[in-house]
């Protein structure tokens, strides 16, 4: 047995016990990992190293035969990488009032409809396990008979239950299975929705979020990490180390396959000056998007490549970004 | 075994509201069946028509974890990870056309190229299991029977052996096994019970091999005896079944590739074997490092 399968096993495990909100993050940690193992044998290695913690699927180093910081430039256009780093859903959503009343209706149809449970099988007759069943058969009967009048009269189980003799002695047994078997549910609305604290990854629970950061400058300030692909540097590669300089490294991430998910043209301002000599030749950049997802960790901020940063769904995107940004990476965001 | 056999007939010969019905048709088609044997054809088929069921109604009793997991996340990133930019189909073999076997292997049908509309799905989980102990007595496959309908939540299908082996005692018509297809909600609730609560305890399981799959995007699991007491319908009432037996998972998926299926199941959270692969070494610490090293990075 492989130590990563006995890693996953005991994760997996793990987030059994856990609550809801908590368990989702580590689930997906895994299966996305699995995705990383199937897909491309090369970046195994980088999944089996997912005991050392906040490490992505990229190795930054690996594969640049020439460590080079010049920028690459095909055809007079700058090659820009961006990393759309998301937080994917983290609770089923909301049903819709129709949902729950066709969902509600459809589950009676079924109970009506249902095999009938052999309780004479499953529970020994004038047993603590009989008498409970009983007792949440009758609940159950009662709460489906609001639509199934006809067939079960809620007046009958009700006078049924007190009817019998077992029910009335409440043992001991009883009221400590109560107590052992007690589940609280978390809010499905944090602490960070109730505040509107954008920072945390802890808010929208049931929303795919994206990561913007905001940069020093007036105009174009915020927009997704992105940077300058270096000479011999593939795509993820490059939006690897934009993530990593803009945000630190204190986050799990991984990388969705090696092709962008979407890309940007735009042609460069009259008035810009460029930082490198060298540039006259340049048109205009192109900037290619990365998917990624994050598992753990926080963006560090340290004010000089960012000064803010945002974990936004894509309708609230739109009040940051610039409406030509926006318009351009809206496809590749999901709606949910 | 006695007392369960007992216990069993009881259950069934009782009158049920509507299912229970179906419950002794089963077994009623099980004792008709092994009754006329292998000769008389005419009449099992008549006695299959009799008792034909009504068709399996399916309810939407709502919104299944997996399955929104699968529209959120897991769909959007196959797209991505199959994405093939220079697609280019064989114009050799026709789409669609399989052929069956060419030596022991099976051929792949054509690739199609990736498309939002082809992204892969799953179709159906199909649970089985052949019990060896049915031969001597067709009620030893009651076990079996209430075993996989009480980890499935349907009611399983009896399989019938097609044809008589006489070293094995083995007559054509007998009850040998049963079955179960799983779609929709109930398939994602299975899902989910599996891989959140069986797999994880199964000792000295490996996982999935990489090579999973049988080359046409679907992927079997067998599973042993002890497999089945891990289930919590099983786990709570282990006394209640005097015999535990293997069974077969199979995940019947829309992919065209056992790739493709792997990263759909794996997307689930299914456990694949990884084989360790040595890291990629930098240039620079190759050429530092011994000839042996920079041969195998090389290589």
């Amino acid at each position: 047995m492989s130590s990563i399968l006995r890693r996953q096993v005991l994760r997996t495990l793990s987030t059994v016990a856990r609550t809801q909100v908590q368990a989702l993050p580590a689930r997906l940690t895994i299966a996305a990992r699995s995705y990383a193992s199937a897909s491309s044998p090369s970046t195994a290695a980088a999944a089996v190293a997912a005991s050392e913690p906040f490490k992505s699927n990229v190795s930054i180093s690996s594969s640049a035969l020439v460590s080079s910081t010049k920028d690459l430039i095909v055809n007079g256009h700058r090659i820009v990488a961006g990393a759309v780093v998301s937080r994917q859903p983290l609770i089923v959503r909301d049903l819709t009032p129709f949902e729950q009343e066709y969902f509600t209706y459809q589950k009676n149809l079924e109970r009506e409809n249902a095999a009938a449970f052999g309780a004479e099988f499953y529970f020994k007759k004038g047993s603590i396990a009989e008498r409970r069943w009983k007792q949440q058969e009758a609940e159950r009967q009662a709460a489906a008979s609001g639509i199934f009048s006809s067939s079960s009269s809620p007046s009958k189980s009700a006078s049924k239950t007190p009817a019998d003799p077992a029910a009335d002695v409440e043992s001991e047994e009883d009221r400590v299975a109560a107590l052992e078997t007690k589940i609280e549910f978390n809010d499905r609305v944090t602490e960070a929705d109730r505040k509107n604290d954008v920072r945390s990854l802890e808010r929208a629970l049931q929303r795919t979020l994206y990561l913007i950061v905001k940069k020093p400058r007036d105009q174009h300030a915020w927009q997704f990490p992105q940077g300058g692909v270096h000479l011999c540097e593939n795509l993820q590669e490059a939006a690897g180390r934009e993530l990593q300089e803009e945000c630190g490294s204190n986050m799990d991430l991984w990388f969705v396959g090696r092709v962008p998910i979407g890309h940007y043209n735009y042609k460069l301002p009259k008035d810009y000056v460029p930082k490198i000599q060298n540039t006259s030749a340049i048109k205009g950049t192109k900037v290619f998007f990365m998917k990624a997802h994050i598992f753990a960790g926080q963006v560090q901020v340290d004010d000089k490549e960012i000064v803010d940063f945002a974990w936004v769904t894509k309708q609230e995107m739109k009040d940051y970004v610039s409406s030509d940004y926006y318009e351009a990476t809206k496809d590749m965001l999901s709606d949910f | 075994m006695a007392s369960l056999s007992r216990s069993t007939r009881a259950l069934l010969s009782q009158s049920f509201r509507r299912s229970a019905v179906a419950t002794s048709q089963h077994i009623r088609l099980a004792s008709t069946a092994t009754n006329k044997g292998t000769a008389n054809k005419s009449s099992k088929n008549e006695s299959d028509d009799s008792i034909i069921l009504e068709s399996k109604q399916e309810y939407a009793t709502g919104i299944s974890r997996l399955h929104e997991h699968y529209r959120s996340t897991v769909q959007d990133d196959l797209m991505v990870l199959t994405y093939s930019h220079s697609f280019k189909p064989k114009a050799k073999v026709p789409e669609g056309v399989r052929i069956e076997l060419k030596g022991n292997k099976h051929i792949k049908p054509a690739p199609k190229a990736p498309a939002p509309n082809r992204i892969p799905e799953l179709l159906k989980i199909d649970v089985n299991c052949m019990m060896k102990e049915a031969l001597t007595s067709k009620y030893n496959l009651l076990s079996g029977f209430m075993a996989i309908q009480s980890i499935t939540g349907e009611m399983p299908e009896i399989i019938h052996s097609k044809k008589g082996v006489h070293t094995w005692k083995l007559r054509a018509g007998n009850p040998i096994g049963c079955k179960v297809t799983l779609r929709g909600d109930k398939m994602y609730q299975f899902l989910d019970k599996l891989v959140e609560v069986v797999l994880p305890r199964m000792k000295e399981w490996p996982g999935l091999p990489e090579s999973a799959g049988d080359a046409t995007g679907n992927i079997g699991i067998g599973f042993p005896p002890s497999a089945l007491s891990l289930f919590p319908e099983i786990e709570n009432n282990f006394d209640m079944f005097p015999r535990m037996t293997g069974f077969h998972v199979t995940f019947a998926t829309t992919a065209n590739t056992d790739l493709e299926a792997r990263l759909l199941l794996s997307g689930f959270n299914m456990p694949f074997q990884q084989k360790i692969r040595s890291a990629p070494v930098p240039k620079v610490l190759a050429a530092e490092a011994s000839s042996s090293i920079d041969a195998a990075t090389s290589a």
